[in-house]
């Protein structure tokens, strides 16, 4: 068969493909943006970063010295799967500040509760060997480190 | 947002001007030079900028004036050596082909619009990134940008409360360096220049990956990769996340189009140096850049001989020396991933569940990266069938690129197989990264063995269009060797 036939078909068949791929790309990334809205609208703030840091840990925040070690209480042990998200939301709002559990780290002049519910808390911190300078809502609290 | 795009300026006009330094004059139109220039420059300027900005705080002169006085005092040189070269541009016209080129153009536009707008909604519901964005690499940042008294904690080995998994203080830091870079610069650690970043980065590979392709073959096929690329919806959904996996995918894309480039223009200095400047960032932005680093040099050993390795070693050896800094002196700690005893290795190896539970997961990652209607590799087959593919001898010439990709599959198979997290745990937290950093740099190499889509009508002397567009493409595909 002579080329004049067999080309056009070939760059017909080209053509066809080439669109029907740019059309379901298309498609495809329409399907992608209609998921992330959905995402948007069902998963706000999934692990609790925002509300630790514009709520729950900015009046903390301006508290405690701008560095150096603070120490971490927290109702939630790590051991639960809350309490890893817990701990990490805490240090990412108050870094640079390094946060560490006051059971590896009781040398911390500070330290901030992180509590899930209403306890004492003031009990909490003295057997940490700490005391309760304040209670700052939404389960934060601030303490230093008792005097001998 | 607007001081955080400021800040990143300086970052991308210093890219750009080392990318017209190093990359020989295209005859190209002007919007692909400049879209490939652009897009590269983009990887390069935050990547030097990052390493600028960790070796001042390593010498404890991190503070704003330093760092804007030594950027300044970059971005000078570069632009003098650059008036200086007086490049003599090749401005061409595009090669004959694809008369659909503007239902590609319209296409790729209205998807890279449902990106950004994608990548918008993302940010607003996640304005500081997701697990690993504020666990790891942006609580790092906050350490580096909070001055001499914090920056070590970015490594050191009791952060995160040494949880496994949350702590990694061997971690390169070229994300956390450029983000702790903008926050010292704009005086705040307001999510915006993360989330800056992350678009930046995810816009420079769709970008780099498109122009380069246009570059080397033609337009059509840089459109119709961005097209895959934006329905590949591992990489979109990923893009918003501020990890740095795009970032690597970005410098792995890069260093494989400059080796393609440099292979086809026989090797020419600048290229090369682009090359390993490239990869070395890749090193500097995560450790599978180490082994990719490794594996694209022998690569380039072997294709373009001794010289060739030495001037990509020669671009590698900042970001290099600058792990190497980092991992020998600074860190303190180690990931806790790896068994104790070759005893346990070997267990671990010799265990066939594990194999098959690694290349399920992997199977399972490649099928999930898209919906099954649009899924790359399903448009990447049409393509392939419809356009045709390249001789066999073009392949063997350009399949070596995929060499060190899938080297660093094979790396990261590896480390699979002796970890001592929980297999299914580590394969769930992460294979679905692994395969989007080398996806933009796998469609690359794709779509140089699919044929270019040319034009129906038939030529008036009675040769095909075809041929006579693939004629001209290789006229175009050649490079000036000279170095600059």
């Amino acid at each position: 068969m002579s080329r004049k036939t067999t080309l056009p078909a070939a760059g017909a068949r080209a053509l066809v493909g080439v669109l029907a791929v740019a059309a379901l790309a298309v498609l495809a990334s329409l399907n992608s943006y209609q998921g992330t809205v959905e995402d948007r609208r069902r998963l706000p703030d999934r692990y609790g970063v925002e509300s630790s840091l514009e709520q729950r840990f900015a009046s903390v925040s301006v508290r405690l010295p701008a560095s150096g070690a603070v120490g971490y209480l927290s109702d939630v042990p790590f051991s639960d799967p809350a309490g890893t998200p817990a701990f990490l939301a805490a240090q990412y709002a108050l870094a640079p500040r390094l946060l560490v559990p006051v059971d590896t780290h009781g040398a911390a002049e500070w330290a901030v509760g992180n509590f899930s519910r209403p306890s004492d808390f003031a009990a909490a911190g003295a057997r940490a060997g700490y005391t309760m300078t304040a209670q700052m809502g939404n389960g934060v609290v601030l303490y230093r480190k008792a005097k001998p | 947002m607007t001081a955080a795009v400021l800040a990143i300026l300086p970052a991308i006009a210093l890219g750009w001007m080392i990318v017209r330094l190093l990359l020989p004059p295209i005859a190209r139109p002007a919007w692909i030079r400049g879209l490939f220039e652009i897009s590269l420059g983009i990887g390069v300027g935050l990547g030097l900028t990052s390493c600028f900005y960790f070796v001042l705080r390593w010498a404890g002169a991190g503070g704003r004036g330093t760092v804007l006085a030594v950027e300044a005092a970059a971005l000078a040189g570069a632009a003098w050596l650059l008036v200086r070269a007086r490049r003599k541009e090749q401005d061409d016209s595009p090669p004959p082909g694809f008369s659909w080129t503007w239902a590609l153009r319209t296409a790729a536009a209205v998807a890279l619009i449902l990106f950004v707008l994608g990548l918008g909604e993302s940010i607003a519901a996640s304005p500081h990134g997701e697990w690993d964005a504020w666990s790891i690499w942006n609580v790092k940042a906050k350490f580096l940008a909070g001055g001499a008294e914090t920056w070590r904690d970015a490594f050191a080995a009791d952060a995160a409360a040494k949880m496994f998994g949350a702590s990694h203080p061997g971690y390169p830091l070229l994300l956390s360096a450029s983000v702790a870079r903008l926050w010292t610069l704009t005086g705040d650690t307001s999510p915006e220049a993360p989330a800056a970043l992350s678009v930046l980065f995810a816009l420079a590979t769709a970008g780099l990956l498109a122009g380069a392709l246009a570059f080397l073959r033609a337009e059509p096929v840089g459109l119709l990769s961005v097209l895959v690329l934006l329905a590949t919806g591992g990489f979109t959904s990923q893009a918003s996340f501020q990890y740095a996996d795009i970032p690597l995918s970005l410098y792995i894309l890069a260093t494989v189009a400059l080796l393609a480039s440099a292979a086809a223009a026989n090797w020419p200095a600048g290229l090369l140096v682009l090359a390993g400047l490239c990869a070395g960032f890749a090193a500097w932005t995560k450790n599978e850049g180490l082994p990719f680093l490794l594996l694209a040099t022998l690569v380039v050993l072997w294709r373009g001989r001794a010289r060739s390795a030495a001037w990509m070693a020669a671009g590698a050896a900042p970001a290099v020396l600058l792990v190497a800094g980092l991992k020998l002196f600074l860190v303190r700690g180690a990931e806790a991933m790896f068994p104790r005893t070759a005893a346990e290795t070997f267990a671990k190896l010799a265990d066939p569940s594990r194999w098959l539970h690694i290349a399920a997961s992997f199977a399972r990652n490649v099928w999930e990266l898209a919906v099954w209607w649009a899924h790359p590799i399903l448009l990447l087959a049409a393509l392939a069938v419809t356009l045709g593919v390249v001789t066999k001898k073009e392949a063997v010439s350009r399949l070596w690129l995929a060499l060190p990709l899938a080297g660093l599959l094979a790396a990261d198979f590896a480390i699979y197989l002796v970890t001592t997290a929980d297999l299914t745990w580590h394969l769930g937290t992460s294979m679905s990264r692994l395969v989007v950093q080398v996806w933009p740099a796998t469609l690359f190499v794709a779509f140089l063995l699919i044929r270019p889509p040319v034009s129906l009508a038939p030529s008036p002397a009675g040769a095909p269009a075809a041929r006579r567009g693939a004629a001209r493409d290789r006229r175009h595909r050649k490079l000036s060797a000279e170095p600059q």
